[in-house]
């Protein structure tokens, strides 16, 4: 019973296959010739010559020679290049045909990959967007990902830390799922690989293409609902063997950093408040000044100039029956901070051969390895750290602490001694409370190393089994193994440390097999596709970890030299282990186009999921979708007024599935749960689930039903280019992992609850502003809008909390966006004694209320302040996000500048926690309240130590975290192919660019870094988001390359 | 190439053999298990080891808020302080995350030993069957009664619920809570074996259920000849003794001694076993000078507690040190708990037990009712045992002119004999005297008068506040008043 979807699915695919097969093999093959040239008679190479309807082609050759062989006289060439409008010829009875192809001002023929295939963006019903830039390796940023940020409509991507090699976070079309992923599908070379982005190199890319509405990403079902980024790597084309060589060199450093006031400013400003009325500086702070010691403690976390490099070499060519395309390239980033680093090798080999004149046969190989070094520290360390403090001791701060001169200094060594104020007055001191070493030498003394070594291999056999039906079987892996090492010195963090070593590893075995048959028929002006597939795929996860304690040096890291073996701290974490996991999922698909006249176009799709993340009865989704196209330009009546190059609707709707939750969440899972009887010297075993998390047999896929219309317009000969979509989609059965009451004794279950609703306008446009000979400006520009809304929690509920790190509470309320900030609204701060006790409140929440801290309004007016009184403070999804680039070629000269922003956006700054960034950090203390006669601007709380309302529950800490930002600006020179020739190189390219030359935020918000957020730990929940704390700093790039082909 | 037509077939056959239903690897699954004795049992285990992880913060809900100890550190704001705050000063808000931390712990526990008592009906062995049915009611009723002394008015879970159920329950009264812990103790008493062999020593027998039950009745008010009979069966019958130093109870090298009667027992050696009260008690920015691993500094020791040992009172060096040498051979005058110290290779992975019930809480529980049955002269010779163990001379009984004088006598004595065993604050809870003592501390030490904002402890912040997160998932639970 049990299985029976899984079953049904495997039958069905099976009598299908074996129906198409048996359908007829004979044919008769006329072989067709020409060549190809432009208006100018120069002979264009590589162009793509098909037979309609049948995916066998060719390319033409130095010559613009092509042969190709065809079915028959029926048979209809199809000649495409990009660049140039495609050509369509019927065969009859010629043996020859020559082409003059017409060059495309904006080509809008273009080839769209797609789920399983490729289709004419022409013919196109679903929303896809395609970025092609052969410029985008020149972007000084280590990782593609980084790379398409404010590049495509519809695709946010988040740099939510400049820490080097860090994945920025990605979103498709807004938030649908509330605890499975967001992340969108990435399929690399057709090949699903998590952490694709990560690791293809920038400049190996041909296009990338983004399916955003349902319709299109419902062929991958399961896992389309975050939508799917298709990376396309470039092949060999049928040439002689051309190399290339690009390289780059860039130089970081930081844009900006936190405006912190010195210890002595600090102390003169607190002297000058105490003359005001205000609380002077307590005998630990006068101490303060009287180190007089500066050290710009964020200088120290930094590096003056981080390097990046970036070399690329790669080889193309081929033959007729076999095309190849091999690269190698390296990548080396610092990020700012010290100890912050990425280093990482690819190399990529991709073969196309015609083993006889019915199949072909594929390899693709790409093996990389990175290694990625992090910072033990957090950069927040280095602006809580005084500035009195200084990283080793000099000569002065030895004499008070009688700590040798040049050995680390730390807070603590300062405490209780004697120190010497202005006036000569001897005082005993403690200027500072912290047990930890300072924030440099924690750096310094723990390292902590990531290795990733990937491979993805895949091979494919492509078999024409009979006219317009092909079976294509591809077959491969993923496989990932990475290697953490982390080495605690002695005494790294505090005094009487013990050095540890934790090893860990991981290797995750991704095998994946897809088969299809695509069939393809056209009969007068009907022509139709058809697509049926099954695939498997299975992920297998192997980890380890080790912590060796008591090492008897620091000089050896390796476990080896442990004296002690940790299997599980005391808090329960697991040391010492080997695991495993695996994954399922099995699928079939199938997919009809059809299309009328060039005119009507429909699509429909439907593929079936089996996973095993589910409980054995719930593991079958089935996801549908339908989508209709109107070329309305093809009709005579808009044909007739010539003004109309392309105008196309679009509609669709679809059905795409989320399963990504952790495995095995169906079960409730037992873990060890020790205890020792008698002597204490034998554990007697004991088993329970240890965790807090209650499984669910009863969950099963999430599902986002999504409707999109639009519509592609090109006027005055494809000069404007502008395609808009809309889209509203609904998420149902959302995978949560809720929270639940702990007298349950759990504090949470899996479930599948609730809706919620994105919908939103993406607008993109292309246009050539001025194409002359010598001067060419193209502008494209897109813009997105979406609005995110909870429509049900389940079981009638109305809302749900959720919590920060410092317990700031996230709220999830039914008819509002999915998270919003909840907490108390301020009204400014109490400004006298007298206020306070004539508002007659009752403080039962952030007690010692005092003035100069913040006013929490009274919500309920019972003037009681507690729990009740918070509200909805807002919310951390933005109006919308933007990107512009501008193109300008100047005779040999390119530019481009790219612009990007978000607008609207709020963000809680966890920094203003910190008593220490309250005290220093001028964005805090500028016209602060000092005294009832002095009440600054009125509305800057006072450092309260810790009295009063917490700040981090209130509004306070919530800033409008909008920007703009020049993210690129790119100049480049090309040199004259005949003065290369006489060195024997065919182009040549030098370039400079800059990133982030200007970044500009708004007024409201006080940290450095507006794009960062906190993603692990609490945050990793996507009902807890949008709170930032310890942003490393925004980086400055300027970057040098040269791009050689020969 | 005609082989290549029949590939597809060759495929589809080789993937009508997967199988979809994947089990953990790496765990089992709850529906599994539990089928056998053996599993019972460490079920079971599993109970006792779940004892450890709310004591992290019960000395927080109970020794802080008492006249015992404060918090040293008021400099910083780090996130752990300000929660500690609110306990030391008696203004602890429905959002204090210890609280919650406590809370749920606790509950967490009380699932595990609702799990033994589910399945309870697969274990064949008669004798075993009861064994683990006692022990499991024993753990249950000693959670619930902590739960009752603190927060009131709790969730009465007895059975294994979905979180969905969990959202039908409400607060019990009080008298509800306590029917079910005497009625958990009666059946333990009945089940649960007197003594066990020496390789299981550690686990609870029918005299801890006894004492237990007996504090039950005490604190419910409940001193009559059942409590009397209770505590005189355990004092003459059970063969539990006290140490003969006060030392020698917490010795790491002689732990679930003779002395004790129920104990949380703590491991060291990377187990995830360890205490980490060594290091949580120690003080701040002591390096290695006291405990590998450095100190946080909490549960600092009261001046009012450290004046109420007299000079000849050997449980005070046992219990507190009022310095430290550091590694420059400097005196550091700095007050620490050093009950639960022991040496550590590792932070936080130390050995020291957690006692929870001892024969001299039996002897004074026993001298509290002998006090209000028959008089002062009945429980003299009873808490004289302690005091003569401590060092002290026998109080007499011209000291002691009224039943009132022995109470008195006898709550300085346990504030002594147990100090940051996490009595102090119950007890006062018991005598009705926390107001007074706890109002009264705030005046007299030092420390508070130089802080605004402290308390006043009142009737209704006696009892703690339901967490809040419990409340924002079902709102219609109801808030003890107050908060």
């Amino acid at each position: 019973m049990k299985k029976t979807g899984v079953n049904l699915l495997r039958n069905v695919a099976i009598v299908l296959i074996l129906m198409l097969m048996s359908s007829g093999m004979a044919i008769s093959q006329i072989t067709v010739k020409g060549n190809i040239t432009d208006k100018n008679n120069e002979p264009l190479i590589g162009v793509n010559v098909r037979a309609q309807g049948s995916s066998s082609g060719t390319i033409t050759d130095f010559n613009g020679s092509y042969s190709i062989e065809v079915p028959g006289s029926k048979s209809v060439l199809v000649f495409s290049y990009i660049g140039y409008r495609t050509v369509e010829k019927a065969v009859g009875q010629n043996t020859t045909i020559n082409v003059v192809l017409e060059e495309d001002v904006h080509s809008i023929d273009e080839v769209v990959v797609v789920g399983y295939g490729v289709q004419k963006k022409s013919h196109l019903t679903g929303s896809v967007s395609k970025y092609k830039d052969d410029k985008l390796g020149d972007l000084a940023v280590s990782r593609l990902d980084q790379a398409l940020q404010g590049k495509i409509a519809g695709v946010s991507v988040q740099n939510t830390t400049t820490e080097a090699g860090s994945a920025p976070q990605i979103r498709v079309r807004g938030m649908g799922s509330i605890s499975a992923s967001n992340e969108p599908l990435v399929v690399v070379d057709g090949y699903p690989v998590a952490e694709g982005l990560a690791f293809v190199d920038m400049n190996d890319v041909e296009s990338i293409e983004v399916l955003k509405d349902a319709a299109s990403s419902a062929i991958y079902g399961s896992r389309g609902a975050n939508g799917v980024i298709l990376v396309t790597t470039k092949s060999g084309d049928v040439a002689k063997a051309k190399y290339s060589v690009k390289a780059y060199t860039g130089f970081k450093s930081v844009y900006s950093l936190h405006n912190l006031m010195s210890a002595n400013e600090y102390v003169d400003m607190l002297l000058d408040e105490q003359s005001k009325g205000g609380t002077g500086p307590s005998t630990a702070e006068l101490a303060w000044k009287s180190i007089d010691n500066y050290t710009d403690w964020q200088r120290e976390a930094l590096r003056d100039i981080a390097k990046i490099t970036n070399a690329q070499f790669s080889v193309s060519g081929g033959k007729k029956e076999a095309k190849y395309y091999v690269s190698g390239s390296y990548t080396g980033d610092e990020g700012v901070m010290i100890h912050s680093k990425y280093d990482k090798y690819n190399f990529r080999a991709k073969l196309d051969a015609a083993l006889s004149k019915n199949v072909d046969f594929g390899l693709n190989l790409s093996p990389s390895y990175s290694r990625k070094e992090t910072p033990a520290t957090n950069f927040i360390d280095f602006y809580r750290t005084y500035s009195w403090l200084p990283v080793r001791h000099t000569e002065a701060t030895a004499a008070i602490t009688g700590q040798p001169v040049g050995s680390y200094a730390h807070g603590r060594h300062f405490n209780n001694k004697e120190y010497t104020d202005a006036d000569g007055n001897v005082f005993t001191a403690s200027p500072w409370g912290t047990s930890n070493n300072n924030p440099r030498s924690i750096m310094d003394n723990e390292s902590n190393f990531t290795d990733d070594y990937r491979m993805t291999g895949s091979a494919y056999l492509n078999v024409r089994l009979a006219k317009g039906l092909e079976f294509k079987t591809s077959n491969g892996y993923y496989v990932q193994y990475r290697e953490n090492n982390i080495y605690h010195n002695a005494n790294a963090k505090s005094d009487g440390d013990a050095n540890y070593a934790i090893y860990t590893n991981k290797l995750t075995v991704d095998l994946l097999s897809e088969n299809t048959l695509n069939y393809s028929k056209s009969i007068g002006k009907h022509d139709f596709t058809g697509l049926l597939g099954y695939t498997a795929n299975k992920v297998t996860t192997k980890a380890a970890g080790i912590k060796g304690t008591g090492f008897p040096t620091d000089y050896v890291q390796t476990i080896n030299a442990a004296t002690g073996i940790t299997i599980e701290e005391t808090d329960g974490t697991r040391r010492t282990y080997t695991m495993a996991e695996e994954e399922m999922l099995i699928s079939g698909l199938a997919r009809v186009t059809y299309s009328y006249d060039n005119k009507y176009l429909f699509s429909g799709s439907l593929r079936g999921d089996a996973s095993s993340k589910f409980g054995p009865e719930n593991q079958l989704g089935w996801f549908p979708s339908v989508s209709l196209g109107w070329r309305a330009s093809e009709e005579k009546f808009i044909k007739e007024t010539g003004k109309i190059d392309q105008l196309k609707f679009r509609a669709s709707w679809g059905v795409t599935g989320n399963n990504d939750i952790t495995n095995y969440a169906a079960y409730d899972k037992l873990q060890s749960a020790n205890y020792v009887f008698g002597s204490g010297s034998t554990l007697n075993a004991g088993l329970a689930n240890t965790s807090s998390v209650l499984g669910n047999k009863a969950i099963t896929w999430e599902q986002s039903y999504e409707y999109n219309a639009g519509f592609d317009l090109s006027i005055l000969k494809s000069r404007i280019n502008l395609s808009l979509d809309a889209y509203y989609s609904i998420t149902k059965s959302l995978l949560f992992e809720q929270p639940a009451m702990a007298i349950s004794g759990y504090t949470e279950y899996w479930n599948n609850i609730g809706k919620v609703r994105n919908q939103g306008i993406e607008i993109e446009l292309n246009t050539y502003n001025i194409k002359k000979k010598k001067f060419e400006w193209q502008t494209s520009f897109n813009l997105s809008f979406n609005n995110n809304r909870l429509l049900q929690l389940g079981d009638g509920e109305e809302r749900l909390l959720s919590y920060g790190e410092r317990s700031e509470v996230y709220v999830a309320k039914v008819g509002a966006p999915s998270i919003q900030y909840y907490g108390y609204k301020t009204d400014g701060i109490w400004l006298s004694q007298e206020e306070i006790d004539n508002s007659g409140y009752t403080f039962l929440v952030g007690k010692t209320v005092r003035p100069g801290t913040l006013k929490v309004v009274d919500q309920d007016g019972n003037k009681i302040i507690n729990a009740d009184d918070r509200v909805e403070l807002g919310n951390p999804f933005p109006k919308f996000n933007w990107g512009m680039t501008n193109s300008f070629k100047i005779d040999r000269f390119d530019v481009s500048v790219q612009l990007q922003g978000v607008q609207g956006v709020t963000v809680l700054n966890g920094d203003g926690y910190y008593s220490e960034t309250k005290k220093i950090n001028k964005a805090y203390t500028t016209n602060r309240f000092i005294s009832t006669a002095y009440p600054g601007d009125g509305k800057t709380p006072t450092f309260a130590n810790g009295d009063g309302m917490q700040w981090e529950l209130t509004d306070y800490l919530l800033q409008d975290a909008s920007y703009a930002a020049i993210r690129d600006v790119n100049i480049g020179y090309t040199f004259d192919k005949k003065l290369l020739r006489k060195i024997k190189v065919n182009t040549l390219r030098l370039y400079a660019s800059g990133q982030n030359l200007l970044y500009v935020w708004s007024s409201g918000y006080k940290g450095i870094n507006p794009e960062a957020r906190s993603t692990s730990g609490t945050y990793s929940s996507p009902l807890v988001s949008g709170y930032q704390r310890g942003a490393f700093p925004l980086q400055r790039t300027f970057s040098f390359g040269l791009e050689v082909g020969f | 190439m005609k082989i290549f037509k029949y590939i597809p077939i060759v495929f589809l056959l080789i993937f009508t053999s997967c199988d979809l239903e994947l089990q953990p690897i790496s765990e089992i699954g709850e529906g599994s298990y539990y089928k056998n004795t053996a599993e019972i049992n460490s079920a079971v285990i599993a109970c006792y080891n779940g004892l450890q992880a709310p004591l992290e913060f019960e000395w927080m809900l109970t020794e802080l808020r008492s006249d015992n100890s404060r918090l040293y550190n008021t400099a910083t704001t780090s996130s752990d302080n300000t929660l500690l705050f609110d306990f030391d000063q008696s203004k602890v808000s429905a959002t204090n995350t210890r609280v919650y931390d406590y809370w749920q712990t606790v509950y967490h526990n009380i699932a595990r030993c609702n799990t033994v008592l589910k399945h309870i009906d697969v274990v064949t062995t008669d004798s075993l069957k009861k064994q683990y049915e006692g022990e499991a009611r024993f753990i249950r009723a000693y959670h619930y009664f902590n739960l009752v002394r603190l927060f009131g008015p709790v969730f009465i879970v007895t059975e294994r619920i979905s979180a969905e159920e969990a959202r039908k329950y409400d607060r019990s009264p009080v008298e509800d809570v306590y029917t079910l812990i005497v009625n958990d103790l009666n059946e333990a008493i009945a089940k649960l074996p007197a003594t066990y062999a020496t390789s299981e020593k550690g686990r609870i027998t029918s005299w801890a259920a006894k004492t237990l039950l007996a504090k039950v009745y005490i604190t419910q008010g409940l001193v009559n000849e059942t409590t009397r009979n209770l505590l005189k069966d355990v004092y003459e019958n059970s063969g539990y003794r006290l140490m003969t130093t006060y030392e020698s109870v917490f010795s790491i090298n002689n732990e679930v001694n003779d002395e004790i009667l129920f104990t949380v027992r703590f491991k060291s050696g990377g187990l995830g076993l360890g205490s980490i009260f060594g290091n949580r008690f120690a003080p701040q920015q002591s390096g290695s000078s006291v405990i590998n691993g450095d100190g946080s500094g909490y549960n600092y020791p009261s001046s009012d507690l450290v004046q109420a040992y007299t000079s000849t009172d050997s449980r005070k060096d046992v219990t507190i040190a009022l310095s430290y040498v550091n590694d420059k051979s400097q005196v550091i005058d700095r007050r620490y708990v050093k009950k639960y110290l022991s040496p550590v290779s590792i932070k936080d992975d130390g050995d020291k037990d957690w006692p929870i019930l001892r024969f001299a809480d039996v002897i004074l529980l026993y001298a509290e009712v002998e006090n209000e049955l028959d008089g002062v002269a009945a429980a003299l010779p009873l808490i004289n045992q302690t005091r003569m163990r401590a060092g002290l001379t026998d109080l007499k009984e011209s000291a002691l002119p009224n039943k009132h004088a022995m109470r008195m006598a006898i709550e300085k004595e346990r504030r002594l004999e147990f100090a940051y065993e996490n009595q102090r604050w119950f007890d006062l809870i018991r005598t009705n005297r926390v107001l007074e003592v706890i109002n009264s501390h705030y005046t007299t030490e030092d420390y508070y008068l130089s802080l605004t904002g402290v308390g006043p402890l009142t009737e209704s912040s006696t009892l703690l506040p339901v967490p809040q997160k419990e409340i924002d998932i079902n709102q219609n639970v109801t808030q003890n008043p107050g908060y």
